[in-house]
């Protein structure tokens, strides 16, 4: 900046008091200069500041920006490898179920083998499964025993023999008839369908062999006690030996139909016992009451019971064969039951249908089944 | 110090003072002007510096945001994919799970095929099970007929007991219920007996099992000879090694068949024999073709029992040891008898005396007859 000299040469004598007023205003006029040119430097400077400050700003925010920059890439990075890591695992996701898929229905399938195999399986132990339900049967006093010298402790000794009547279901629309001869029933079964009059129309019938199932026959032997008596329901309030004791007591009375007591067993585990008399008849009798009383710490009912050992003999098992019993199929359901029957017999005994003496016929209609019993057949006796 | 401005002031020291004024005056303009000029730009700066400042602020707090996001972006990626590896160990666990499952199913059905195979060979048998020739007689029912017993039973008789058959129930049942009998013999003496039902011990339910014994065959196809000389016979063929058999301990014959069974000692002689269906036996003196078939044994299960009252009758107890025994029973009898002591027709009379044995033998009554 120039300096201003203030020093300046006064030329003008005649403007002395004009130039007085002039010099003044010059002084003014140069402190107002420097004034401003003070105050034109400063600015000047602030500004050069400003040009600074804004530089470093200018800096600033480029770095920011590019700090802010390389945030979204990562955030757009960090997106597209989330991206990737999750269709890879929802692939691996979406194979295993495929898998699974394949595999419930790989085990559904061998479930169901095994289930039906098992029942296979149950079927056929079913076949050596026997359940004999015997009806009740009367049983009188028949004769003295011709059995040899018995003596006081032989049980009653019964042999029940029991044998399966082989059977054959009779089901609606079917008939069985048995012939006098075998031959007659051969001859028949040759036949694959039989036309039946009956009334004014004719029906077909179809012969078939019978096919049986398996029976069996076997005796049970059963021999009862006449001198023990099974004791149940024993309470357990005192000693073992004490028990023993008062059992024996209590039922050696006769007011209670008791008698002489041989021996006495008891398990105190189990609550049960053997009493053992000395003579025969007095177990069989309250063998039948069931129970009876015993003094212990206390009077109490007992349970009583009989003593019996049983068992199998001669089992066998066997096959029917009906070598004259034939069985008629697809019986048309046409009118009254008796006279189709009826119809049928007719039919079978004539020869000119290959047919013969008829022994037995049974028919059943639609919607009926019927048990149908068949017994040994004899051999045949030579004809008179 | 220094300006960059164009605008520079040189003063010409060298003029006169009059000019000076104005030219100090123009300086003074000059500087304004410039001052203001500066001012101006000043405050351009400010601005501009202001607004790179706010500029630089909003990218700090976007980035700082973008910090916030992107942690709380990795957590829950992160989050997301942990969930979904686990879903996908959960999977494979399950997968393993399901195929061990599927190789113990198939381990069992390999078995369960066995126990089948097994059976079935025993079924079989049922295939070769004797044969006996049935006949349809007209009989039909339910099933709850198909069993039927014949009950055997020898029933031993206590000192001073009687046995009485009568002909009808109902005077069975008139006897028991009168129970204290006196009955007279001869003019001076009497005596007093109790009438008691007899009840016997019935089989009820017999369940049984069978399966092909190991010990026992059936043998068929005999001829018809004397039973003990057949048995015996069996008997030494089959117990010799080189006919393939073993020691024998039991042979009969089946009731009303004519095989009979014959049981080894040891359980490994009977297949063998059984493979082959027809053997050669020395019987009646020349060789004879007999069939020899595995044989189905059984055994009981459970058996249920039931006692049943015998209805035609009647025990009679208590009875003195007081004439001799034909007589005693012949009165006793004779009493019986009569309507007028409650009795009726007798069919069956057993006396067994005081200190003697005596068996009394109770058999089934057939029902319906079969034909």
């Amino acid at each position: 900046m120039a300096d201003i000299c203030s020093n300046r040469p006064v030329n003008d004598k005649e403007e002395d008091g004009g130039l007085e007023e002039e010099a003044r205003e010059t002084e003014e006029a140069k402190k107002e200069l420097e004034t401003w040119k003070t105050k034109a430097e400063k600015a000047d400077d602030v500004k050069a500041r400003l040009i600074l400050e804004k530089l470093e700003e200018d800096e600033a925010k480029e770095k920011a920006k590019q700090e802010m920059m390389a945030h979204v890439k990562k955030q757009e990075e960090c997106q597209k490898e989330f991206k990737l890591n999750m269709s890879t695992v929802q692939e691996e996701i979406l194979l295993l179920g495929g898998h699974r898929h394949v595999l419930l229905d790989r085990l559904k399938r061998c479930q169901a083998a095994l289930e039906a195999k098992r029942a296979e399986s149950t079927k056929l132990k079913q076949k050596f499964k026997i359940y004999a339900q015997i009806p009740d049967t009367e049983v009188e006093f028949r004769a003295p025993s011709k059995e040899e010298g018995d003596d006081n402790s032989q049980p009653i000794r019964g042999v029940f023999a029991i044998s399966q009547r082989p059977t054959v279901l009779l089901q609606g629309g079917q008939a069985l008839i048995t012939f006098e001869e075998e031959k007659v029933a051969s001859q028949i079964l040759k036949i694959a369908k039989c036309s039946v009059s009956c009334e004014n129309i004719s029906l077909d019938v179809k012969p078939r062999r019978i096919t049986m199932e398996p029976a069996v026959k076997f005796e049970v032997h059963l021999d009862v006690s006449r001198k023990q008596l099974k004791v149940s329901n024993v309470p357990l309030s005192i000693p073992e030996e004490r028990t023993k004791e008062h059992l024996e007591m209590s039922f050696s009375r006769p007011s209670r139909g008791g008698g002489e007591v041989d021996g006495v067993e008891y398990d105190r585990n189990t609550g049960t016992g053997q009493i053992t008399f000395l003579h025969p008849g007095v177990a069989e009798g309250l063998a039948l009451s069931g129970r009876y009383r015993v003094d212990l710490d206390s009077e109490v009912n007992v349970l009583v019971g009989p003593v019996y050992k049983y068992q199998l003999c001669k089992f066998q098992t066997f096959c029917g064969a009906p070598k004259r019993t034939v069985l008629l199929n697809d019986i048309e359901d046409k009118g009254d039951e008796e006279d189709l029957q009826d119809h049928l017999e007719i039919h079978f005994q004539k020869p000119s249908n290959f047919g013969g003496e008829i022994e037995s016929i049974q028919y059943a209609s639609r919607g009926k089944a019927l048990q149908a019993f068949f017994c040994e057949d004899s051999p045949p006796t030579a004809a008179p | 110090m220094s300006s960059d401005e164009d605008f520079s002031l040189v003063m010409d020291d060298q003029k006169p003072s009059k000019d000076s004024l104005q030219q100090i005056k123009a300086s003074i303009t000059n500087y304004k002007k410039r001052y203001e000029q500066l001012i101006q730009e000043q405050q351009e700066l400010v601005a501009s510096r202001d607004d790179q400042r706010n500029m630089t602020q909003n990218c700090k707090q976007r980035s700082d945001k973008l910090i916030q996001d992107l942690k709380e972006h990795q957590r829950s990626y992160g989050e997301q994919i942990e969930t979904e590896k686990s879903r996908v160990i959960s999977m494979k666990q399950e997968e393993s799970g399901l195929m061990d499952e599927i190789l113990r199913i198939e381990e069992a059905l390999k078995e369960e095929e066995a126990k089948k195979e097994h059976l079935q060979q025993q079924a079989d048998v049922f295939t070769a099970v004797p044969e006996r020739p049935v006949v349809f007689r007209g009989s039909t029912g339910s099933k709850a007929d198909t069993f039927e017993m014949k009950p055997r039973v020898v029933y031993p008789m206590e000192g001073g007991t009687a046995l009485i058959r009568f002909d009808e129930k109902v005077v069975a049942d008139n006897i028991l219920d009168i129970q204290k009998h006196r009955v007279a013999l001869g003019s001076d003496c009497r005596i007093t007996v109790e009438a008691r039902p007899v009840q016997l011990m019935l089989p009820r339910l017999v369940e049984i099992d069978s399966e092909v014994s190991p010990q026992h065959i059936l043998i068929s196809n005999l001829p018809r000879m004397d039973t003990d000389m057949l048995l015996s016979k069996l008997e030494i063929h089959f117990s010799k090694k080189r006919n393939g058999g073993g020691e024998v301990d039991k042979c009969e014959l089946l009731p009303d068949s004519e095989h009979v069974v014959l049981t080894f000692v040891e359980k490994d002689i009977a297949r063998g024999l059984t493979e082959q269906e027809h053997h050669e036996v020395e019987l009646q003196k020349k060789q004879h073709r007999v069939r020899v078939t595995p044989f189905l044994n059984g055994t009981i299960t459970n058996l249920e029992t039931k006692m049943a009252v015998c209805p035609r009758t009647v025990l009679l107890t208590g009875i003195p040891d007081v004439m001799e025994q034909e007589v005693l029973q012949d009165m006793l009898e004779i009493h019986f008898q009569k309507s007028g002591n409650g009795g009726g027709e007798i069919e069956e009379f057993l006396y067994n005396p005081l200190g003697q044995h005596t068996s009394a033998l109770f058999e089934g009554v057939a029902t319906a007859p079969e034909e």
